[in-house]
């Protein structure tokens, strides 16, 4: 199933926009977290700064965000990772209160009690979780609801190449296939878990081989192509919504930043980055854009400028944003 | 009389203004020193890099203190080159 | 004479282990990032390039299959050092640590020896929320079968850490990030401490009184010892006079310490970073009461902890959440105000 044109720029335009803000976050997060702002003896406080804490940022990943979630619905549910930006991104959640819960916010997702690894958003049917391994159980249960419901609506699991070595991915692919759950699982493999290569954790050179194991299909993307990744997720899609069950969909993508902000990296070889940036997914699409007659000098910089002035927006609201008052701490344990 | 200073690539993607932790000291003044020993350890945001020797020789005075930070360019130690 | 220099916490357990895998053949670490990167909070610094990768093992992300097979590697006499990365994430695990690694030497009426070390990292405090802040050592305390140890510095940990390795029973190892030294995230300087170049042993069940005091006894753990001491500064400058009572293990319990010095006392505060309801802080307390026939309390006991709420990530929210040093200063200050308990004699 090829792209439309409509579909095809509105995954550049999505991925230039979640490059954007996760550029613009690698440099907040920074802020007040350096000598000679921070307490003597330490090169770097991750407790400091208007965002505090860890930041993990999907700079590379794009096309596994928007690939997918082109063809979802506001009320197909994503359920994300601990990386979870692009994929809260593609799936629509505004960036608003997604950038106000980083700063901590009361106008934040989770009133400031979640932070970035947790953002919650039920109207754009989007979650993510902390935990390697935690998006797939509540995605079968998703698609379990949708499918007592009567509904054509699909479930989408996001997981790193790490998590396939968790219980919860065997555990999920295999009640997910006898019950024929209406869920896709979709591997991002971006080669890292932390320092640990997929190649010394994962007893198959691809997680989508494991999937014959489950009684379902596997589908590999090869290259990090925002085209590819909507063919084949349009595929599993479609199929789910026909009720004919899961798939098991895993990307080859590229991690262009830290496994978290900060992370040295030393495990990783000198100019691999570099290397990667030389295929960025996103001047591939916009060099398709143009070739194809659908996009121009004009229309990128439209678009560009489109861009950042809602992330600017975005970030001025995270900033100015009142934090929560310290006693509502206590609150929202039970509903 | 050498100046030992953390290698200026290492600050390449760094904003201006940040500085870098001094980790530890491997060695003390008045010690000996050869081409390639490794000095100090520093930590720059999050990375930490060994200082070594450029030459031989002796460690002439320490500029900066185990636990305080330094910025782009300067001089951690002075090394006084033997032979 | 041996010579001491400081270390931070994190080398100071790398030390313990790393002088353990030269001692004896059979130990061995493994976990997630323990190799190549250290470990994720340091605790296993420069352990792969000094022993190899054959003694220190990066594992997958399946801490079941990894924590059941150091379970069963030391059925056969070996001694592992699994680490599992934070300790919130026992979720994924717990029966491995709980109905086996806990109970299995019980159930085999005593015939077998599980002498594994499962090093965890606790604690919060730099807002990386509910799933990456717990404490949880009353969880673990709860459950029969494991010893639970939680080091407030460098010079405790070392020698908490090789009489961990060399016991023949699990010990759960907890070190709390923000009092491993690391240069990447603020610490309280008390826990950087002197710690000899030697191997020696700290025997579990043994308090530590790091502050003696007259007015108050602070029992306490972890990295709320090192706000505890900033704080007995601070009652000091206020006339007060408190004790420090440094835990360093949760089981075994050293409760002759706490028993001991609230007799001398009379007042308590227990500080704990961990849930409030249904863990240690009640523990101790409870250990009073059923002493009330020997310990005299001249207040109520008070207890101060997090109260009964997932972590928030907000600054505000989790400075709220989390007893900080003027928290514990007003809480005692409450406790040396209050009325005597109910039938107490003056």
């Amino acid at each position: 199933m090829n792209a439309s044109d409509e579909h095809k720029l509105w995954m550049y335009e999505k991925m230039i926009e979640i490059r954007e803000y996760e550029e613009t976050m690698a440099a907040v997060y920074l802020e007040g977290k350096l000598p000679p702002a921070i307490q003597r003896g330490l090169a770097f406080d991750i407790g400091s700064g208007p965002v505090p804490g860890e930041m993990h940022l999907s700079a590379g990943q794009e096309p596994v965000a928007v690939g997918v979630c082109a063809h979802l619905r506001q009320e197909d549910t994503v359920v994300g990772t601990h990386r979870p930006h692009h994929f809260a991104i593609a799936k629509g959640v505004p960036l608003k209160p997604m950038t106000a819960e980083m700063f901590g916010k009361d106008t934040g997702l989770g009133r400031g009690k979640g932070g970035h690894m947790h953002l919650f958003d039920p109207s754009h049917k989007f979650s993510c979780s902390g935990i390697i391994g935690a998006s797939l159980p509540p995605a079968c249960g998703a698609a379990f609801a949708a499918k007592k419901h009567g509904k054509d609506w699909v479930a989408v699991a996001f997981f790193g190449d790490g998590a396939s070595n968790q219980g919860s991915f065997h555990e999920s692919l295999n009640l997910a296939s006898i019950w024929r759950l209406p869920v896709i699982f979709v591997c991002e493999d971006n080669k890292y878990a932390i320092s640990v290569e997929k190649a010394d954790s994962t007893s198959v050179a691809w997680n989508a081989d494991r999937a014959s194991a489950y009684g379902m299909p596997g589908v590999r993307v090869e290259t990090n192509d925002a085209m590819e990744v909507y063919e084949a997720a349009g595929a599993a899609i479609a199929r789910a919504r026909r009720g004919e069950g899961p798939t098991l969909l895993e990307v080859r993508t590229d991690r262009y930043m830290g496994h978290f902000q900060g992370d040295g990296e030393t495990y990783r070889p000198k100019n691999e980055v570099e290397e990667l940036r030389k295929h960025d997914p996103i001047p591939l699409l916009g060099a398709h854009l143009r070739k194809h007659g659908l996009l121009d000098d004009a229309k990128d910089a439209a678009l560009r400028s489109r861009v950042s002035a809602r992330i600017a927006e975005a970030y001025e609201y995270g900033r100015t944003s009142p934090y929560p008052k310290p006693e509502d701490a206590l609150l929202h344990v039970f509903n | 009389m050498i100046n030992v200073a953390l290698v200026d690539d290492a600050w390449k993607d760094v904003d201006a203004g940040v500085e870098a932790l001094l980790d530890t000291w491997q060695v003390r003044e008045g010690d000996a020193v050869k081409q390639g020993q490794t000095l100090a350890v520093v930590v720059l945001v999050k990375t930490s890099f060994d200082i070594t020797a450029p030459v031989d020789g002796i460690i002439e005075r320490i500029l900066v203190a185990k636990e305080d930070t330094f910025k782009r360019g300067q001089a951690l130690a002075r090394l006084k080159a033997s032979g | 004479m041996t010579t001491t220099r400081k270390l931070t916490m994190a080398a100071a357990i790398s030390e313990a282990i790393s002088q353990e895998l030269d001692r004896d053949p059979e130990v061995f670490v493994l976990g997630e990032d323990v190799g190549k990167y250290g470990g994720i909070f340091g605790a296993t610094g420069g352990l792969l390039a000094k022993h190899g990768k054959d003694r220190i093992i990066d594992t997958p992300i399946s801490e079941t299959a990894f924590i059941g097979t150091a379970i069963g590697a030391a059925a056969e006499g070996m001694r592992p050092i699994v680490e599992l990365m934070f300790v919130d994430f026992f979720g994924v695990c717990m029966d491995m640590i709980y109905n086996h690694m806990a109970k299995n030497t019980y159930m085999a009426g005593g015939n077998i020896q599980l002498p594994v070390v499962l090093m965890t990292a606790i604690g919060g405090g730099y807002n990386d929320a509910a799933q990456h802040s717990q404490c949880l050592y009353g969880t673990f305390a709860h459950m029969p079968g494991l010893k639970v140890v939680v080091p407030s510095n460098a010079y405790d940990a070392k020698g908490l850490m090789t009489q961990a390795i060399r016991d023949n029973n699990p010990v759960m190892f907890m070190f709390h990030k923000g009092i491993m030294g690391l240069p990447w995230m603020a610490y309280f300087e008390g826990s950087t401490n002197e710690v000899p170049e030697e191997a020696y042993t700290i025997p579990f069940g043994k308090a530590n009184v790091v502050r003696a005091g007259t007015d108050i006894t602070i029992v306490t753990l972890s990295q709320m010892v090192q706000k505890a001491v900033i704080a007995a500064d601070q009652l000091a400058g206020l006339g007060i006079s408190a004790e420090v009572i440094d835990l360093r293990t949760v089981v075994p319990l050293d409760r002759a310490a706490v028993l001991e010095s609230v007799k001398k006392t009379g007042r308590l505060l227990v500080a704990d970073e961990d849930y409030l309801s249904f863990g240690l802080s009640g523990e101790i307390a409870a250990l009073i009461a059923e002493n009330l026939d020997s310990v005299a309390l001249k207040a109520p006991i008070k207890r101060l902890a997090v109260p009964d709420v997932p972590i928030p990530y907000s600054r505000p929210l989790e400075q709220f959440v989390i007893p900080q040093v003027d928290a514990i200063v007003k809480a005692v200050q409450r406790v040396m105000q209050a009325r005597k308990p109910a039938g107490a004699s003056a």
